[in-house]
C-alpha cells in the first residue's frame, strides 16, 4: 500500500488487486461501476490481459485510491462484487492483515 | 535413543538412514503391511535394500513394532484427514506406555490437536511435531523458543508444489496446466496434485500454528477450542491464469500461495507479493515469516519437503526429548 496524495487536502491509501476469471465476458464495466459505488474508493488506473481472447479467462488490475485506514473495507468490497460475478480476487498481502 | 519408525515412505526410509549420524538407533519400523524389530539395533541398508527389492520392510507384523522396547515413537505414515488414523492411535498408544512421540504426519496435529494434547497431559511421554510445519524450516521450535504468546501471526509459503508452479509461471509466461504438467514429469507434483493446488496443505500446516498461538493465549488446555480445517478460509491456485501474473510483474509484484495463521484462525489464498519481498522464494522452496511483540518480523527459509529434510526435523525433535528413564 502506497500514501499518495488523492486531492488538494488530504492524502489516501493506493491498493492493487487483481481480478481474474471471465472478467470481460462478466460486463468489465458494470464490474468497476459497483465496486466504485460500493467503496469509498477511486479506480485510479486499470490494466487488462486477455492473451486467449475475451472468451476465455482473463486478468485484470484494478488500483484503487482510497482513504486512510480504508484499505480493508475496500478489499471486502471488492470481493463481495467479485463473488456475485464469478470472479476471483488476488489481494496484496499487507503485513497484519491475517 | 532407541526410535520405532512408523511409515517407511520417503521420510521414515530417512529417519532410519539418517539416525545413526544423530547418535539413535532405530529397533524397530513398520510399513503398512509388515514391520522390522531388532532390539539391539536394525541395520538400515538391509532394511532399504529389502524395501525396494520386495516392497516391504520385513517379515514381522506391523504390531510388532508398536510393541517394541523403543524411547520415542516416530509417527510419519500418510497424512490423513478427519480422525487422522492410524496415526493418531499409534502416538496414543506410545503415550499411553510413557513414551514419547515425534510426528512427520500433520493429521494428529492439525485435525485432533486437542485429544492429542489430553493424551499428552495423561502421560509422561512428550509430543513434538517440528517435521509436521515446513520440513527442514524450524518453525515449531523457533515459536516456542520466542515464546507462541509473544507471536501474534505466522504467514509465509507453506507448499512447494504450489509455489514451484507459481514461479514457474511468472518467470516463464506459462499457464498453470503446463507448469503443472512439467512439475509433474519433475516429480514435483503428485498425479493427484488436489492437495497441494488447493491449498489444503499448506491449510494444515496453518491450522497447527495457529493452534500453537491458541494454546499460548488460552489459561488451560481444557480451555482451548483449536482451530481446524473445516474453519480455515481456503483457496487454491488452479484458477489463476498466466496473464494474472503478467500483470503483476508490470507492477513488480507477483503471486504467491500464503497462508497466515493467527489466535483467531487461519486463512490460505493467492496473493500479491512484491518481487523481491521476503516471502517471494522460488521453485520448491518454503519460508516462513513470524511477527513478534518485541523484535519485529522474523524470517526463515528453506527446503519444506523432502525425505531427509523431513527426517532433520523429526531427528533435531528426538534431540529435544530425553528418555522418559532417565530424567
Amino acid at each position: 500500500v502506497n500514501v499518495v496524495r488523492a486531492g488538494a487536502e488530504r492524502y489516501g491509501e493506493e491498493l492493487t488487486v487483481l481480478l481474474v476469471g471471465h472478467v470481460v465476458d462478466s460486463d468489465l464495466t458494470d464490474t468497476l461501476s459497483r465496486i466504485e459505488a460500493s467503496t469509498e474508493a477511486t479506480l485510479s488506473d486499470l490494466s487488462l490481459s486477455a492473451p486467449a481472447g475475451t472468451d476465455d479467462a482473463s486478468s485484470a488490475r484494478l488500483r484503487l485510491a482510497t482513504r486512510p485506514g480504508r484499505a480493508e473495507a475496500t478489499v471486502a468490497a471488492v470481493r463481495g462484487v467479485a463473488e456475485e460475478k464469478g470472479l476471483t480476487v488476488i489481494e496484496p498481502l499487507t503485513e497484519g492483515s491475517a | 535413543v532407541r526410535l520405532a519408525v512408523l511409515g517407511a515412505g520417503a521420510v521414515g526410509g530417512s529417519v532410519l538412514e539418517l539416525a545413526g549420524a544423530y547418535g539413535h538407533e532405530v529397533v524397530a519400523i513398520a510399513d503398512s503391511e509388515t514391520a522390522a524389530v531388532d532390539e539391539a539395533g536394525l541395520d538400515a541398508e538391509a532394511v532399504t535394500s529389502r524395501k525396494a527389492a520386495r516392497g516391504t520392510v520385513g517379515d514381522a507384523d506391523p504390531e510388532a513394532a508398536l510393541a517394541a522396547d523403543y524411547d520415542v515413537l516416530v509417527e510419519a505414515t500418510p497424512t490423513t484427514l478427519g480422525d487422522a488414523e492410524p496415526g493418531f492411535s499409534n502416538v496414543t498408544r506410545a503415550l499411553e506406555r510413557d513414551r514419547h512421540a515425534v510426528l512427520a504426519n500433520k493429521g494428529p496435529v492439525a485435525e485432533r490437536f486437542g485429544d492429542l494434547r489430553r493424551a499428552e497431559a495423561a502421560s509422561a511421554g512428550r509430543v513434538l511435531f517440528e517435521a509436521t510445519v515446513a520440513g527442514a524450516i524450524p518453525v515449531c521450535s523457533t515459536l516456542a523458543d520466542v515464546g507462541p504468546e509473544r507471536v501474534s501471526a505466522v504467514r509465509g509459503v507453506l507448499n512447494g508444489t504450489a509455489n514451484f508452479v507459481l514461479s514457474r509461471m511468472a518467470a516463464e509466461g506459462l499457464d498453470y496446466e503446463h507448469v503443472l504438467a512439467e512439475a509433474q514429469d519433475m516429480g514435483v507434483a503428485e498425479a493427484d496434485p488436489s492437495f497441494d493446488v488447493e491449498g489444503t496443505d499448506a491449510a494444515l500446516k496453518c491450522v497447527i500454528l495457529s493452534n500453537l498461538l491458541r494454546e499460548a493465549r488460552a489459561d488451560d488446555i481444557a480451555s482451548v477450542s483449536p482451530a481446524s480445517l473445516a474453519d480455515a478460509d481456503v483457496d487454491g491456485i488452479r484458477d489463476i491464469p498466466g496473464s494474472a501474473l503478467e500483470l503483476a510483474a508490470e507492477d513488480g509484484t507477483t503471486v504467491r500461495l500464503i497462508g497466515e495463521a493467527t489466535p483467531d484462525g487461519v486463512r490460505v489464498g493467492p496473493r500479491l507479493v512484491p518481487e523481491t519481498g521476503p516471502l517471494t522464494v522460488s521453485g520448491t522452496k518454503n519460508v516462513v515469516q513470524l511477527e513478534t511483540a518485541h523484535a519485529g518480523q522474523l524470517t526463515l527459509g528453506g527446503r519444506g519437503a523432502g525425505g531427509p529434510e523431513t527426517a532433520s526435523a523429526v531427528l533435531s525433535d528426538v534431540g529435544r526429548l530425553t528418555p522418559v528413564d532417565d530424567r
